[in-house]
């Protein structure tokens, strides 16, 4: 047993109301730059849509993530020879035309126009070249449905669907829509880093952060074909990759990731998981059926006293340990079984969890009357207007099974919770719900405290992460003494 | 005096500026060894230009290494009309596959109207000076043939002398003008390599093939510092 | 270095002060290095290397004039001019440049990059009475029989290695019988080149290889007296025969673009999978 230690994250998805706040916190700090602006660390799409780059979990096109080869693995576009056979020119590689061409408006126009008959406007100017554009795509460009006919009906995850299930997803009294926030996963087999031919991408043994060390990176550009979920972004100007640092220099002094800390649906949760080293190859090398179960097995309990000797005995500080067994990631993800990872058909094993959304809440108008359609008291499960299979595809590899336990799940909360407060479906059928999907009483009052009520330290348990050891063993403690805290900075540059 | 000037004083003063110049980048300024790939703002044209291009120049350049190292070798295969046209032939054919992604790669950048926001004036002086290069290289082998025999026997000799310090210019002074374009030219781009994005070339992540798919970095050592406090 | 000091360097701001510091260093290295191996220059090794091949002091006119008193029928500074750049001094018009070059069947004399000083030593050291000659005295190539000629053809081409282990000729030099590959065009088509120089002067040139190049190659290596004499049958009798080398420049040239668009095609077919349109509809992607 290798045991590590990983923050993750469980994004809540019913509460998300697709504001995109996170992901405007996220560019102000990190990815205001030039060469960055079409870099949105943190995203939020809407599904069914297309996602951002356009169609990124079609792989069939971007070539991303692990396929399973033999008892092995091997990257789908990317991998040691094909590195070097495609070094010259990436076949896969997504070109800013799959993102969009970022611009800004010439705003001084509306302020500097000499008086005329028209309204001054202020155009759109490219980023990339200075010129005049036409804005044809964004970073949002399907957001709510729009573009509906050319975006959300080529979502690659109805690919199960019938001819006729899609139909219907997109009859006005049927629509369906809901929003998928999506940052770096921090996998535990991370693609992204095995593409990398310059090795610069690594993951910190202290908290699984996935980096990209900028004076390793050569621009070989491997990571972005490789990375399944499309989050190392390639700078066209500094020509190196980046990726989302889950806010590190914050983590390490306490504070929740800025998308985590300004979400204004309290969606996100985070917390230190241990996990099984030793465990990655073998479970990431698993049948697509068994990847969901074997991403929550790899996560250990932290409370049981094996766990926390071989943690110990690796080095892991007692207080990781004491803050993982408090960590509402591992309550979502492996107590109540309600958080599920992204695709984990890709196989990177990824440490964002997911609530899936329990939408919408079921029912039809009819002449006028809106009528409830709740008989069985699961049966809204089964009627929803986004078929299972689609939520299927998202979470759990196609198993509709899955999907149904964790739905079931939550709405067996919600029916604990109505019968709480409205007291209306008596408690014996409330009974039947839990006892039915496995839950106590006291679970559901903690599912629902969790979901609904947590603050901020509840949802953000961040251990300290003794930087103070990591600079007692630099050779000069006083090194950074004088030099105005980040030492030696040094200027991005394009060459001589 | 001219001669030698250019083609021993020259190609030292290349090489410590190559060596000096490179290792104080990589020391200093580790940041900026890139290879600035553009493929993300252009895909397309790129394929017909890089590819080329550097399948064409790679398989060049070993050839040129293989002469310099084995130049016997070299004339011994050649004492076969048949085995001389062989290599002649793969020569010009990969050196002309060197020049067609040179220019393509030289239009692309010309034409592209966001390639030439990433184009800085070394990049313009970097192309100019490899497409002199390799049009000169296709030239001579054209021109003077056979290429592979002559310079196994009357150019390795002068690049062996500067490298075991012991350079002799007469082997170039007898040569053709477009023989000393090339050789100076390729002491030039040795020259100005480290200044510009070609240093890419000094950092091939050969390493790749043999590290492990996964690479996690602590910041400390974390077993040695809990046996301490412990 | 101490690791303080080390990381004193790396992390100080003035780095520029270093690597000026080293840059310089570097480059006062090469230039000293440089001008020691330049060495004094001496007239009579020079004469011996690049004068001796084509002319004699007092032996007679050879592939160049004799050069026997030639400071007295020339002035210094045509001299000087002449031994600079011969085709220069021609195509400006000398008359006895003119002259002299019609005389030696218009055989360029190769530039000498000499200053003016450098040509006095050496006009001194032939008006001391130059080298002391052995001459050479190879049998004419008439008396060849068709083994001697068959051996020659044998090292040009280099399917009978040079005994002391220099390159074959047809590495640099091509011969009008040689079949439609030809020789290598670095150098001269050697077909006419018996005509040229005679059968003396081809022998010493042979023997002496006073060329550059080939002087740089040979003078370590040089060909024996049996290969020079074949080598000499061999030409002989590529000069009886007369036709210059074909051109096979065009085929080659033809083979290479064609073995080039196959390379392009078969990339185009390793990577016919890539990626060449994006995914959004308003680029027209997503069918
Ligand atoms: S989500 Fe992508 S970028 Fe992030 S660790 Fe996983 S493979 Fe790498
Ligand atoms: S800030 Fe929170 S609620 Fe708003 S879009 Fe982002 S994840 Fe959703």
């Amino acid at each position: 047993m290798d045991v590590r230690a990983q923050v993750s994250v469980v994004f809540h998805l019913d509460k998300c109301i697709g504001c995109h706040t996170c992901s405007i916190a996220c560019k102000n700090v990190w990815t205001d730059r030039k060469g960055a602006e079409y870099m949105w660390w943190n995203n939020v799409e809407t599904k069914p849509g297309t996602g951002y780059p356009t169609a990124w979990e079609n792989q069939e096109d971007y070539k991303g993530g692990w396929v399973k080869k033999g008892n092995s693995i091997e990257l789908k576009g990317a991998g040691k020879l094909r590195a070097f056979k495609n070094i010259f020119h990436n076949p896969n590689l997504p070109t800013i035309d799959d993102y969009y061409e970022p611009w800004t408006y010439r705003y001084e126009d509306l302020f500097n126009s000499p008086e005329g008959d028209t309204q001054p406007v202020a155009r759109p100017v490219s980023l990339l070249t200075g010129k005049f554009m036409e804005i044809k795509a964004g970073p949002n460009w399907d957001d709510d449905l729009s573009g509906s006919p050319d975006y959300a009906r080529k979502d690659p995850n109805f690919k199960n669907l019938s001819q006729a299930e899609q139909e219907a997803l997109f009859q006005v009294e049927k629509l369906v829509m809901f929003y998928l926030p999506r940052i770096c996963n921090h996998c535990l087999n991370p693609a992204c880093l095995a593409a990398c031919p310059s090795g610069a991408i690594y993951k910190r043994g202290e908290d699984g952060v996935v980096l990209i060390n900028q004076k390793k990176c050569r621009a070989w550009r491997m990571c972005v074909t490789a990375c399944p979920y499309k989050k190392t972004y390639y700078n066209w100007s500094t020509g190196k990759s980046e990726k989302c640092i889950l806010c590190y220099p914050r983590l390490e002094t306490g504070q929740a990731p800025a998308c985590m800390h300004s979400c204004v649906g309290r969606i996100r949760y985070l917390g230190m998981m241990l996990y099984d080293a030793d465990l990655i190859h073998q479970f990431a090398s698993a049948d697509e059926s068994k990847l969901l179960d074997l991403s929550r097995e790899i996560i250990l309990d932290p409370r049981d006293p094996k766990v926390i000797e071989e943690a110990r005995k690796n080095g892991i500080h007692d207080s990781v340990i004491e803050y993982a067994q408090r960590s509402p990631v591992y309550r979502f993800v492996k107590e109540w079984g309600l958080a599920l990872p992204l695709h984990p058909e890709y196989r990177t094993l990824p440490m964002l969890f997911y609530v899936p959304p329990l939408l919408p809440i079921m029912g039809m108008s009819e002449e006028g009357v809106y009528e409830s359609l709740t008989e069985g008291l699961f049966t809204d499960i089964e009627q929803a207007r986004l078929p299972i299979q689609y939520l299927a595809s998202l979470f759990t590899a196609g198993n509709e099974g899955q999907i149904r336990e964790v739905l079931k799940k939550m709405m067996a909360v919600r029916l604990y919770r109505r019968e709480e407060t409205v007291g209306d479906l008596g408690a014996e059928a409330v009974q039947k719900a839990l006892k039915e999907t496995g839950t106590s009483r006291e679970q559901a009052e903690a599912i629902y405290r969790l979901t609904s009520l947590a603050n901020f330290e509840e949802r953000f348990v961040i251990p300290p992460s003794h930087r103070e050891e990591a600079i007692v063993m630099l050779d000069t403690e006083f090194e950074k003494k004088g030099t105005g805290g980040f030492g030696f900075r040094m200027a991005v540059g394009r060459g001589l | 005096m001219k001669n030698y000037l250019l083609f021993v004083v020259f190609p030292y003063v290349a090489i410590a500026l190559e060596v000096v110049v490179s290792l104080w980048r990589y020391i200093f300024r580790r940041h900026e060894f890139t290879s600035l790939s553009s493929e993300f703002l252009e895909s397309k044209k790129l394929f017909w230009g890089s590819v080329p291009w550097h399948y064409g120049i790679l398989a060049v350049l070993l050839g040129h290494l293989i002469g310099l190292l084995f130049p016997r070798e070299v004339l011994l295969w050649n004492s076969v009309p048949i085995r001389l046209l062989i290599l002649e032939v793969t020569g010009l054919t990969f050196g002309l596959m060197a020049l067609v992604g040179i220019v393509l790669l030289i239009a692309r950048r010309i034409s592209d109207p966001r390639i030439r926001q990433v184009t800085s004036k070394v990049d313009v002086l970097v192309l100019a000076v490899l497409l002199v290069q390799v049009a000169s290289g296709v030239a001579v082998a054209i021109g003077y043939r056979w290429g592979s025999s002559w310079y196994a026997s009357a150019l390795v000799p002068y690049l062996r002398g500067l490298f075991t310090f012991n350079p002799n210019v007469e082997f170039i002074a007898g040569m053709p003008t477009l023989v000393k374009v090339h050789v100076f030219t390729a002491f030039l781009i040795v020259a100005i390599l480290p200044f510009t994005r070609l240093i890419h070339f000094l950092v091939v992540p050969v390493s790749y093939l043999w590290r492990s798919y996964q690479i996690v970095v602590w910041n400390y050592d974390r077993k040695k510092i809990r046996r301490a406090s412990n | 270095m101490k690791a303080e000091t080390w990381k004193e360097i790396k992390h100080c701001q003035n780095i520029n002060r270093w690597v000026s510091l080293l840059f310089g260093a570097a480059l006062l290295g090469t230039l000293l290095y440089a001008a020691a191996l330049h060495a004094a220059f001496d007239a009579a090794e020079y004469y011996e290397k690049k004068c001796s091949s084509c002319h004699t002091v007092g032996g007679g006119d050879d592939v160049g004039p004799d050069l026997k008193g030639v400071g007295e029928r020339r002035s210094e500074d045509w001299l000087i001019k002449m031994i600079q750049s011969s085709q220069s001094m021609i195509s400006a018009g000398d008359p006895v440049a003119t002259q002299l070059f019609e005389k030696f069947k218009r055989k360029k004399m190769p530039d000498h990059d000499l200053s003016p000083d450098e040509v006095k030593q050496l006009l001194a050291f032939i008006q001391q009475g130059g080298p002391v000659e052995k001459p050479i005295d190879d049998k004419p190539a008439t008396a060849a029989t068709p083994q001697d000629i068959q051996l020659g053809q044998e090292l040009f081409l280099g399917s009978r290695p040079l005994a002391n282990g220099g390159p074959a000729c047809i590495s640099c030099h091509s011969v009008g019988s040689l079949g439609p590959l030809g020789g290598g065009s670095l150098a001269l088509d050697l077909t006419q080149v018996y005509s040229r120089y005679e059968d003396a002067g081809l022998s010493k040139a042979l023997r002496k290889t006073g060329f550059n190049i080939m002087r740089e190659i040979y003078v370590p290596r040089p060909l024996t007296g049996e290969e020079a004499f074949a080598l000499k049958a061999f030409l002989f009798q590529a000069d009886r025969q007369g036709q210059e080398s074909t051109g096979f420049q065009k085929k080659f040239v033809f083979l290479g673009v064609g073995g080039c668009v196959l390379f392009l095609g078969l990339m185009d077919l390793s990577w016919r999978k890539r990626r060449k349109k994006t995914a959004k509809p308003s680029h027209g992607g997503l069918s």
